[in-house]
C-alpha cells in the first residue's frame, strides 16, 4: 500500500507487525512440532484415548496460526485508517499460552508416571 | 506513530469491552502500536523459552542421560515445570503488560524470572552432581 502523494508514509512504518506475524508463525511451527511429538509419545506408551491431550495442543496451535494470520490483515487494515490504530484482541495469545501450558503438563505428567519412550 | 504515546493518546480508541480479554481492553486507551506488538513479540520469546525448559526436561529422561537416575527425574522435572512457570508467565506478562501500558502505567517486572534462573541453575547442578554418583 504505498498511499496517495499527500499520504506517503508507510502503512507498517519498522514492519513492525509484519515481523510480529513472522515471530508468531515460527513459535506456532514450534509449538506444533512439540505437540506432534507428544501426541507420538501419549500413543506409544499409554493409548490413543491420552492422545486426545497432544491433540487437542495441536487444534490450538492450528487456531492460533489462522487467528495470528487473520488478525495480521485486521491490523494492517487499522494501521492503515489510523496509524495510531491496532485494535488488535487477545484471543491467539490465550490459545497459544494454552497449547504451552497442555504440552508442559502433558510432559509432566509422563515423567512422573515413567512412561517416556526410551 | 512518529510521535509514539502522545500522539496514541490523542487519538488512541476509546475504552472497549468486547476485545478479548476486557480485563486488558477494558481500561485506558490504545497505547503506540510498536509497544502493543513488541509486546506480543514477547510473548512468542516466552512460549519459546517455556518449549526449550520442557524439551530439555524430556530429554534428559527420553535419552536416558547417563547420570544417577533419581537426580536425573529431579532434574527433568524441574526443568518441565519451569516451562509451565514460563507459558503461564508468558500469558500473565502479556495481559499485565499491556494493561499497564493502556493505562500509561509503569512496565509490571519480570516476576518470576528470577524463579526461572534460580531453578535452571539448581537443576543444572542437580545433573552436575548426578554425573559424579
Amino acid at each position: 500500500v504505498t498511499g496517495t502523494p499527500a499520504n506517503r508514509q508507510p502503512v507498517d512504518a519498522g514492519l513492525q507487525a509484519e515481523r510480529t506475524l513472522l515471530a508468531w508463525q515460527r513459535t506456532c511451527l514450534a509449538v506444533a512440532v512439540a505437540a506432534a511429538v507428544a501426541v507420538r509419545f501419549l500413543v506409544a506408551e499409554i493409548g490413543l484415548g491420552a492422545a486426545a491431550v497432544g491433540i487437542a495442543a495441536l487444534v490450538l496451535v492450528v487456531f492460533t496460526w489462522i487467528a495470528a494470520t487473520v488478525r495480521y490483515r485486521r491490523a494492517h487494515r487499522n494501521l492503515s485508517s489510523n496509524p495510531d490504530q491496532l485494535g488488535l484482541h487477545g484471543i491467539p495469545v490465550a490459545a497459544l499460552a494454552g497449547a504451552a501450558a497442555l504440552i508442559a503438563v502433558t510432559a509432566f505428567l509422563l515423567l512422573i508416571a515413567n512412561r517416556l519412550p526410551r | 506513530m512518529v510521535h509514539g504515546t502522545v500522539q496514541g493518546q490523542k487519538q488512541g480508541a476509546p475504552v472497549s469491552r468486547t476485545r478479548f480479554p476486557s480485563s486488558v481492553y477494558g481500561h485506558g486507551s490504545e497505547p503506540d502500536p510498536r509497544f502493543s506488538l513488541a509486546n506480543e513479540r514477547t510473548f512468542l520469546a516466552w512460549i519459546r523459552t517455556s518449549l526449550a525448559l520442557v524439551a530439555a526436561g524430556v530429554a534428559l529422561e527420553a535419552l536416558a542421560i547417563p547420570i544417577a537416575a533419581p537426580l536425573r527425574l529431579a532434574a527433568a522435572l524441574v526443568f518441565v515445570l519451569l516451562g509451565l512457570l514460563a507459558a503461564i508467565r508468558a500469558w500473565v506478562g502479556w495481559a499485565s503488560t499491556e494493561r499497564a501500558m493502556r493505562l500509561q502505567q509503569a512496565l509490571p517486572s519480570i516476576a518470576i524470572g528470577g524463579i526461572i534462573a534460580a531453578g535452571v541453575v539448581i537443576a543444572v547442578l542437580v545433573i552436575a552432581v548426578g554425573l559424579f554418583l
